[in-house]
């Protein structure tokens, strides 16, 4: 009917059969209408034209029965076999027009009845893509699992217009089916199925769809599902990859028969696989929060800074309640590696640079101590350690690595060393001393002068020997809070004296002076004597061995407040400054001592300290190099000064 | 080589004197130096045919005192043992890469012993140095 669109607006609204096609919603009516249009007008037409001419042949009705009309039609008059020529012809043309119309009639009844279906396939057709389409818009937008599902199995169930529908997930683990969500029926939600068993383990075992029209009877019924009423059922498996995720039913109820199509079945898969996807995104999701949320909390418990390197990018994040406390938060949070490698200390930077390109090149262990600035103007020691994560070429793209500090340990490793170096020396020499003064003791027993002074110079050795193992004893016990004090009222000043009494021949030998200054009224200590009086001598020895020849040693013992002070004080080589901060630690010698005598241990400081620790009180030292040397201590008179309990127990 | 002159640098006074009666009654003639400042002033002047060399002293330690030792021509070719008590490897190597020809751990010597390697190390240069002149 293309020709007669073109027809004029006005004369197409009212010209009946131009109206009808493309602006009808119902049927288009077919082409060849045109000739059943021009047929029914022709025959109209000519009939009207026979009418008008042959308003007579209603009256010559006997004539056409008569027998010349019938032999003499070719005889006739020309105007009269016009007129029959014409006649007939309408005729023809009108019967040709009933016949077509007939024809076109049924024609577009038929086109009408197809495109009736074709335009609700349609409408099935964009309905069904419209629910794939928000399946994954939701699958794109919704992470929770159980709510996804749900939203799909509502969704299935409505397009395929079923009584319900249900997912059962797969767990490949315990090889069992779980039923996670349930529309319509009342399956029991959170049951599970066995891998083989019932409609799951079937699409399962095949991985294609299953239709079963008439479930009451059909053989592989599960336990779990035998007590609903389920009529009839389609399940499609839900898979990923060929990986089965689980599977999707749908299924009526009742009394309610239906026969599932394979064109329901391949629909329904489609929603399976979208399902699917669904199950295997959520999955990740979760797993990639499992395992932020476990990287978090590793790097908050440990006192480490766990570090993520962007190596292609430089920049880099830090993790880490150490980070959050310390290291120049504030210098890193520039985010650039640059920052951090500068913290580290100058000389150890090229070793960690360079064994960190090896890591990065040829995937050596990448694993470095190095000192590294603390923000403070210190350096704390740490130990380093990563691991290169590397794109497809190979090529490393992230750094990630803990480092943890490691001050402690290494404080701990150098004492451990510096113990090892000092048996090693201290208490050999002495052995080594004993050993050969007895060799040359069995050589010379023609020479009881010589012999003698063999054995006297291996007893003192030995007495060097027991000395120093002694020590050794008293620093292990009192470090460990073993040593056992029992203690009494002392005075301080006879115990002085007597300790003075024991070095006089040394005083005498340098020909030192030493004075003893005790304030009034002073009351008595409570201590352990014997401790106390290690203590004593070895601030006094001290004082007379770091004192040249005819120097002057001074002890005082005065009251202040609620303690007793004593100190001694001499004119010898005095402390270098740097050196007076270590001068109570363990091992610790100051650096001028060497000159003077080489057989201090440095532990007499260190064993002073803990015995007045252990007392309540405390000891310093005040020095300059060159002019002299006052060690003091102070000990507490009552508990309240922090007189240990027991002991001021014992006292009482 | 019985009129060998040793020089023992030490500074500990027991160990120093035990050295130096020990080597005296095998026969070696005896120079003491109580520590490195002491020791190179008396191997200048006596040049004894072997040293003895504590590490652990005051003021110079044995291998600064082995180093200006090898520096000076007076000295150089001295043969140098270090008489130490440490089995430290390091402290070995450190020796060894400075220039001495031995060393010895005093704690696991006698006396008896500590004479016979003497000896040993003696004899040894001799040959070395009559190679050479050769």
């Amino acid at each position: 009917m293309v020709k007669f669109s073109r027809i004029s607006g006005p004369f197409r609204r009212w010209f009946p059969f131009s109206a009808l096609p493309e602006e009808s919603s119902h049927t288009p009516i077919p082409r060849f209408c045109r000739i059943y249009c021009a047929l029914a007008l022709g025959a109209a037409l000519l009939i009207l034209i026979c009418v008008y001419l042959n308003s007579w042949l209603w009256n010559d009705i006997e004539f056409l029965r008569s027998e010349p009309f019938r032999k003499g039609i070719t005889s006739a008059v020309p105007l009269d076999r016009f007129n029959l020529i014409l006649n007939w012809l309408g005729l023809g043309m009108l019967a040709g027009a009933i016949f077509y119309g007939f024809k076109i009639a049924r024609q577009a009844n038929l086109e009408a009845v197809r495109n009736t279906k074709i335009l609700q396939e349609a409408r099935q057709r964009t309905m069904e893509i419209a629910a794939l389409y928000d399946t994954s818009q939701d699958i794109s937008a919704q992470h929770d699992l159980s709510a996804l599902l749900r939203t799909i199995a509502e969704r299935a169930k409505k397009l395929l217009a079923t009584a319900g529908c249900a997912i059962f997930l797969y767990d490949p683990e315990r090889q069992d089916f779980e039923i996670m969500v349930e529309v319509g029926v009342g399956m029991p939600i959170g049951a599970h199925l066995s891998r083989h068993e019932g409609l799951a383990g079937r699409v399962a075992d095949t991985m294609e769809y299953l239709i079963v029209n008439d479930y009451a009877t059909w053989p592989y019924r599960s336990q779990v599902l035998k007590q609903l009423p389920i009529s009839a059922a389609l399940c499609v498996p839900m898979a990923r990859g060929g990986t089965l995720i689980g599977v999707l039913g749908v299924h009526e109820v009742g009394g309610t028969q239906r026969t599932f199509t394979e064109a329901e079945a391949r629909l329904l898969s489609l929603f399976g696989g979208n399902a699917a996807c669904a199950v295997y995104n959520a999955r990740l999701m979760e797993a990639l929060r499992n395992s932020e949320k476990r990287f978090r909390i590793a790097a908050e418990c440990a006192s480490d800074i766990v570090y993520d390197w962007n190596l292609v990018e430089d920049k880099v994040k830090y993790f880490g309640e150490l980070f959050e406390k310390s290291l120049a938060r504030k210098k890193l949070a520039a985010r650039s590696r640059q920052a951090y490698w500068e913290m580290i200390h100058p000389d150890d930077r090229p070793r960690v640079q360079e064994s960190l390109k090896k890591h990065l090149e040829a995937n050596a262990d990448f694993s470095e101590e190095y000192r590294i600035s603390n923000g403070k103007g210190a350096y704390v020691v740490v130990v380093d350690r990563a691991t290169a994560i590397r794109d497809k070429t190979g090529r490393p793209v992230r750094l990630i690595g803990a480092v943890s500090d490691i001050t402690e340990r290494k404080h701990a490793e150098q004492m451990k060393s510096d113990f090892v170096s000092f048996v090693t020396h201290q208490l050999r020499t002495p052995l080594s001393g004993v050993k050969w003064m007895l060799e040359l003791a069995e050589d010379s027993l023609n020479n009881p002068k010589e012999l003698r002074s063999y054995i006297r110079d291996a007893r003192i050795s030995t007495d060097r020997l027991i000395g120093l193992v002694k020590d050794l004893l008293d620093i292990s016990r009192l470090e460990r809070g073993k040593l056992q004090m029992s203690c009494q009222r002392i005075c301080l000043a006879d115990l002085t004296n007597s300790v003075i009494s024991e070095i006089n021949p040394l005083l005498s030998e340098k020909e030192q002076t030493l004075s003893v200054k005790v304030g009034d009224g002073l009351p008595e200590a409570c201590a352990d004597a014997q401790l106390l009086r290690q203590l004593i001598l070895n601030l006094v020895s001290n004082a007379v061995k770091y004192t040249p020849a005819k120097g002057k040693i001074e002890i005082e013992i005065t009251r202040d407040g609620n303690r007793l002070r004593w100190a001694v004080r001499d004119n010898g080589i005095g402390i270098p400054s740097c050196d007076l901060g270590r001068l109570f630690e363990k091992f610790y010698r100051a650096g001028n001592v060497l000159s003077v005598e080489t057989e201090g241990t440095g532990l007499g400081l260190y064993l002073s300290r803990l015995i007045v620790e252990k007392f309540g009180g405390r000891i310093w030292c005040d020095s300059s190099e060159g002019i002299g040397s006052t060690f003091l201590f102070e000990l507490p008179l009552d508990v309240g000064e922090g007189l240990n309990e027991g002991c001021a127990d014992s006292c009482n | 080589m019985k009129d060998a002159r040793i020089l023992v640098i030490e500074d500990d006074p027991f160990m120093r004197r035990a050295c130096e009666m020990g080597l005296k009654k095998k026969g070696f003639k005896v120079l003491t130096a109580v520590d490195g400042e002491d020791g190179l002033r008396q191997a200048r002047a006596g040049t004894p045919h072997l040293i003895l060399l504590d590490l652990l002293m005051p003021k110079l330690s044995g291998i600064e005192t082995l180093e200006a030792l090898k520096k000076d021509d007076r000295t150089r070719n001295i043969p140098v043992v270090i008489l130490s008590n440490s089995p430290v490897e390091t402290d070995m190597q450190k020796a060894q890469s400075a220039g001495a020809v031995g060393y010895l751990v005093k704690a696991s010597l006698s006396l008896q012993e500590l004479s016979d390697r003497v000896a040993a190390y003696l004899e040894q240069t001799e040959q070395t140095e009559s190679i050479g002149k050769e």
